[in-house]
């Protein structure tokens, strides 16, 4: 448990219970919308938005509780959301998806290693990129060669 | 009688010698091979070195594997998802000796008297009554299933639909009141996993739900896409923000052999950390993590002495190492009987058994007795393999903790796109992957687990089904539920359980078990 000094105060006693409850019940409320034009109950028959709705309302319910519940019941700060690591790793995810049909597995995963490498700090440039090459040379034998998997290995205008 | 023939059956299985395309990348090269041992090592050794590694764990490994289990036959594919999964509680108790690092969370326990025994020189003792206690646990495990499996198989065939969608409510509350931290968020987790299962093509109208007009969410979201993004890439975030604070102690690792008096004192909380365990590990939710504490706690209370306990005591590190090792194989038995994943390694496994065509639940003992019988019978085999190979490769494990995050986890990281990647062949899973990650990176940092939300998810769909047909049979009576006995009784327990868990008294006891 996390000491008093950790907790919120003034209005919202719980940081957290608010920020999540009130994402949770926007995801809600935005996926209610989204279903109003699928098909209700038929009679017995369930349509094919009966089942998301109800899990929907659930969903609402239970958010907007955690939210109220955040006025009265005291808990956790909100953490400090660092940006870097996030920043990086993401943009590195990107990038993969981005170009591996384009650049192959040969370069993306070289500078997929090395973006993601960069997601702490102290990042050290030269041993990033060997180690960045070596661990795609070891990838690239292991999936397109040894397991068979159909993944580009090089860029396309080089073939 | 029939137990042991079912379970040589699967043994087997397990040695099958078949012929194996070697190289598929580079021309046909065809060898006979015991494919299905082989993945079991194999497994049994991932799971060893992921259990070794703090900072990675079995879930996020386990996710991020799925994708290059794919190509394989599905027994092998699940034969060595499992042997990962219980070789990380034996990696995980190494870590827990030797250098005060639970690598598991069901090695936590084992850090109170392991590690001081270590410290007092008797690191192997720890080590080798730690694996042998595993071993044992891991046999009676083993012949529990074995036992279990057939009449709970039976019992569930007789389920009718309404029985069916209670029993998945229940195993819901179950995860829900065993979840960490508050039992609403936990809730909040199991509704959104549920809505999430419904993102696709409606399965009876075809219709789109909530798929945005993107043409790669009309099958739903990929479950291996889900499961590594909310769980390995999150996790990934998450340990990226907290500097490494690794002592590399080198332990000196001599004298395996415990002494007669340490098998001596070994040998009754051994018997008793299995049967907690066992039990336990049959909850549905994750009951496998209590196993080790309630046998630390069962062991002190039964001491003639218990203020030698967390000074290096053999019977706090024997009972509980037992207890972990046997809840942790137990917990198959509702997957592999009911279709009902206790944890969210168990909803990999169900979401890895989907993706090979294999619909989880009791049909599958009538079905493919081979991957049953087969799987079962690896746990065994890869128990002992663990038994005889860990021992002698602890210094090598120990060498691996020196490695450094810096240069673990973006190699995780390629693995974990490339093997995205090659499910479908589509970027947009990849994408798809790092928005599921930002998300789940979203939710730890507000209290909320993502195990109740992917456990909902793989229960999703079925739920949906089986809520239809119940009230399709019912006329629209909801009141099915509560009139058949079976259904009944397992919405009460759920309901009790829920109160239990939402009482004061016991939230306090119950947050005092996971803070221990």
């Amino acid at each position: 448990m996390a000491d008093n000094s950790e907790e919120g105060s003034g209005l919202i006693k719980s940081p957290q219970d608010f920020v999540g409850g009130l994402a949770l019940l926007a995801i809600a409320v935005a996926a209610f919308i989204g279903l109003s034009n699928l098909g209700s109950m038929r009679g017995f028959q369930f349509g094919s938005g009966t089942a998301p709705r109800l899990f929907c309302l659930l969903l609402g319910a239970l958010a907007l509780l955690l939210l109220l519940s955040s006025f009265t019941t005291r808990g956790p700060k909100l953490e400090s959301f660092p940006w870097r690591g996030p920043l990086f790793i993401l943009a590195s995810v990107a990038f993969f998806g981005l170009t591996i049909r384009i650049l192959g597995l040969a370069v993306t995963g070289v500078i997929t290693v090395l973006l993601s490498g960069a997601a702490i700090d102290d990042f050290r440039i030269k041993e990033g990129t060997i180690f960045a090459i070596a661990i795609t040379a070891f990838c690239a034998f292991l999936f397109p060669f040894a397991l068979g998997q159909p993944i580009p290995l090089w860029p396309t205008f080089l073939q | 009688m029939e137990v042991f023939a079912n379970l040589i059956g699967g043994l087997w299985v397990v040695f099958k010698i078949v012929p194996v395309d070697i190289m598929p990348g580079a021309g046909s090269f065809i060898v006979p091979l015991p494919v299905n041992v082989l993945l079991c090592l194999v497994g049994a050794m991932i799971g060893t070195l992921i259990g070794v590694l703090p900072g990675v764990g079995p879930i996020a490994t386990i996710a991020m594997l799925l994708p290059i289990t794919y190509k394989l036959d599905p027994t092998g594919a699940l034969i060595m998802l499992a042997g990962i999964y219980y070789g990380a509680q034996y990696g995980g108790s190494t870590t827990a000796i030797l250098v005060n690092i639970p690598g598991e969370a069901t090695s936590v326990v084992t850090t109170l008297d392991g590690f001081q025994m270590a410290k007092q020189g008797r690191a192997g003792a720890a080590l080798a009554i730690a694996a042998i206690g595993s071993f044992f646990a891991g046999t009676v495990a083993t012949l529990v299933i074995a036992v279990l499996g057939v009449p709970l198989t039976a019992l569930a065939l007789k389920f009718g639909p309404a029985d069916y969608f209670s029993l998945m409510i229940m195993g819901l509350i179950f995860a829900v009141a065993l979840a960490r931290g508050s039992v609403l968020k936990a809730l909040i987790m199991v509704t959104l996993g549920l809505l999430a299962s419904t993102i696709g093509s409606d399965l009876e109208s075809g219709e789109q739900r909530l798929t945005l007009g993107l043409l790669e969410l009309s099958d739903g979201i990929e479950f291996a896409v889900l499961a590594m993004g909310i769980i390995g890439f999150a996790e990934i975030l998450r340990n990226l923000e907290n500097p490494e604070t690794r002592d590399l102690v080198q332990a000196k690792v001599t004298g395996l052999m415990p002494t007669k008096q340490d098998f001596k004192d070994s040998a009754m909380p051994i018997v008793r950390g299995t049967i907690i365990g066992s039990i336990l590990g049959i909850l549905p939710g994750n009951g496998a993590v209590l196993g080790p504490f309630a046998s630390y706690t069962v062991e002190k209370k039964l001491a003639k002495d218990p203020s030698r306990f967390g000074r290096g005591a053999i019977e706090g590190v024997a009972g509980p190492e037992s207890a972990n090792n046997a809840g942790a194989q137990t917990a198959f038995i509702p997957m592999l009987t009911l279709g009902i994943p206790p944890n969210a390694v168990m909803a990999i496994m169900i979401g890895a058994m989907t993706i090979h065509g294999i619909v989880p639940g009791p049909q599958i003992m009538q079905k493919q007795p081979e991957l049953f019988w087969g799987m079962i019978a690896s746990m065994w085999v890869g128990n002992l393999m663990l038994l005889i190979i860990n021992l002698p490769m602890v210094g090598i494990w120990v060498k691996l903790l020196q490695v450094p995050y810096r240069m673990l986890f973006p190699a995780i990281l390629l693995f974990c796109c490339i093997g995205i990647y090659s499910v479908n062949n589509q970027p947009f899973d990849v994408l798809m992957t790092g928005a599921c990650g930002l998300f789940g990176y979203f939710l730890v940092k507000n209290g909320f687990e993502a195990a109740p939300l992917l456990i909902a998810f793989v229960l999703g769909k079925l739920m949906e089904e089986k809520l239809r047909q119940a009230v399709l049979i019912s006329r629209g009576s909801m009141a099915v539920f509560i009139e058949r006995p079976l259904s009944a009784t397992f919405l009460v327990v759920a309901v009790v359980m829920l109160v239990f868990a939402l009482l004061p008294s016991i939230r306090k006891k119950r947050d005092e078990v996971f803070t221990e």
